[in-house]
């Protein structure tokens, strides 16, 4: 029963290294996106106004007067409605039945100096209801890149332990061999390339099944939640992988240098 | 001292005349008056009944409006007042959107609690304006009412006057009947 013992021990730490280095990956590509894409969506201020119905002309000339504002873009009562509705669509029964009336005209207007627009828009409150400042997700950025940290670190605790373990099983299974070896002097590199590339070769496909995993999770992510995300970048998974290999050669080389100083002579 | 007489006769009869002739005119001029003050207290009386029967439709109409409003919206209210304020909307294409979505959501529901007090206050505003101008006909009527009543008075007063007046000349004839039958 101890070889049973040992798959399930083996096969669980390596279980584990996928879902870990997976979960990695997944939040590495979603910090990306949200580093990248929405530092690309506020590159200028973007604000959201509740324009008064019986205002909205004298709003659009106001608008236009102002020299900060780059972009506009209206929308109805009814546009807003729909807008709820498909983001809501737990909503959308409660929404139906309400006349366009209860639902404002909102504009988003894109400026390149918020404080200076902000100014003239508060002396102007005959036009307005409400307005907001966008601004970027930064909890959600926390939090992922929270997520990746902590993800990162588990993953490479778990390589470790996962590696430690070959070393432990391999020194376990040669120690007479690596013995003999050290007492004739015989260099180390004989014994440890060989357990160096079976490793390597068992951290690369893990690794390949890792982005698998995180590249089916971030497919169903998108299906789910539709926010303009990009596919996943070549660069992520590539850099998984040299990020993987170096870590298993630094780790592996560690752990055996270790371990063959243990060995007795004889 | 015939001739003094007689001038003296004509003068009264002429006298008496031109007062026969202009006491009725001015007593004919206030009958008009009184004619069309009373024309136009029917007409006001028309005006507040009007009102009144308007200021009860409009009760019935908005109590009307507001039990449908109840009924139609009170259960909408209630699951978008609960709904949170902050909702991830999974279908968003963009933050921007999510957020602007957010801020459409807050308004919604402001506009649905203040509906019933915008409506209520509708009412009131409606109901107190035609309360107002009932109230204003009636002082009107009242004020046309004592100018009736005055001038009945007047008309009255006038009629005897002119009764009065239409005897002494009826006296003169006969006493000028009498002296011709002396002379």
């Amino acid at each position: 029963m101890s070889w049973l013992h040992w798959i399930v021990k083996e096969a669980g730490l390596q279980i584990a290294v996928v879902l870990i280095g997976g979960f990695f990956v997944f939040s590495w590509w979603v910090l990306g996106h949200l580093d990248h894409d929405v530092a690309k969506e506020f590159s200028e201020d973007r604000i959201s106004v509740i324009v008064k119905p019986e205002n909205e002309f004298e709003f659009r000339r106001f608008l236009d007067s102002r020299p900060e504002v780059t972009r506009y873009e209206f929308q109805s009562g009814e546009a807003n409605k729909l807008t709820l509705a498909s983001l809501y669509p737990e909503l959308s029964s409660v929404l139906k039945p309400l006349e366009s009336d209860y639902f404002p005209i909102s504009a988003l207007i894109q400026v390149k100096d918020s404080a200076g627009f902000l100014g003239a828009l508060q002396s102007e409150v005959q036009f307005f209801q409400s307005y907001l400042v966008h601004t970027p997700p930064k909890e959600i950025q926390h939090f992922v890149s929270g997520s990746a940290i902590v993800f990162l670190i588990l993953w490479m605790l778990i390589l470790g332990l996962y590696l430690f373990f070959q070393v432990e099983h391999l020194a376990h299974r040669d120690e007479r061999e690596w013995s003999l070896l050290k007492m004739l002097g015989s260099s180390a590199q004989k014994i440890f390339w060989p357990a160096c590339y079976q490793q390597a070769i068992r951290m690369f496909v893990t690794s390949v099944l890792a982005v698998l995993l995180a590249y089916w999770g971030a497919l169903q992510f998108e299906t789910v939640f539709q926010w303009g995300w990009n596919p996943m970048a070549v660069s992520i998974w590539s850099q998984f992988f040299i990020l993987s290999m170096l870590l298993t050669l630094a780790l592996f080389s560690s752990f055996f240098l270790w371990r063959y100083r243990r060995v007795k002579l004889g | 001292m015939k001739f003094f007489f007689l001038l003296t006769a004509t003068l009264t009869i002429s006298t008496f005349t031109s007062t026969i002739l202009a006491k009725p005119s001015k007593a004919v001029r206030i009958e008009r008056q009184v004619k069309s003050l009373k024309e136009e207290i029917a007409d006001l009386n028309l005006s507040i009944e009007s009102l009144e029967s308007l200021s009860q439709r409009l009760k019935n109409e908005s109590e009307a409006e507001e039990e449908n409003f109840k009924s139609r919206l009170s259960g909408l209210v209630v699951h978008l007042i609960q709904w949170p304020e902050k909702r991830w909307g999974l279908t968003a294409s963009s933050w921007t959107e999510l957020q602007r979505a957010h801020l459409v959501l807050e308004n919604v529901r402001q506009s649905l609690v203040k509906s019933p007090l915008k409506m209520i206050s509708d009412r009131e505003l409606r109901l107190n304006e035609i309360e107002g101008l009932s109230l204003e006909l009636q002082a009107q009527r009242k004020d046309l009412e004592s100018k009736h009543s005055s001038l009945d008075v007047q008309l009255k007063e006038l009629r005897r006057l002119n009764a009065k007046s239409k005897k002494p000349p009826q006296a003169t004839i006969e006493k000028k009947k009498k002296l011709e039958v002396v002379e």
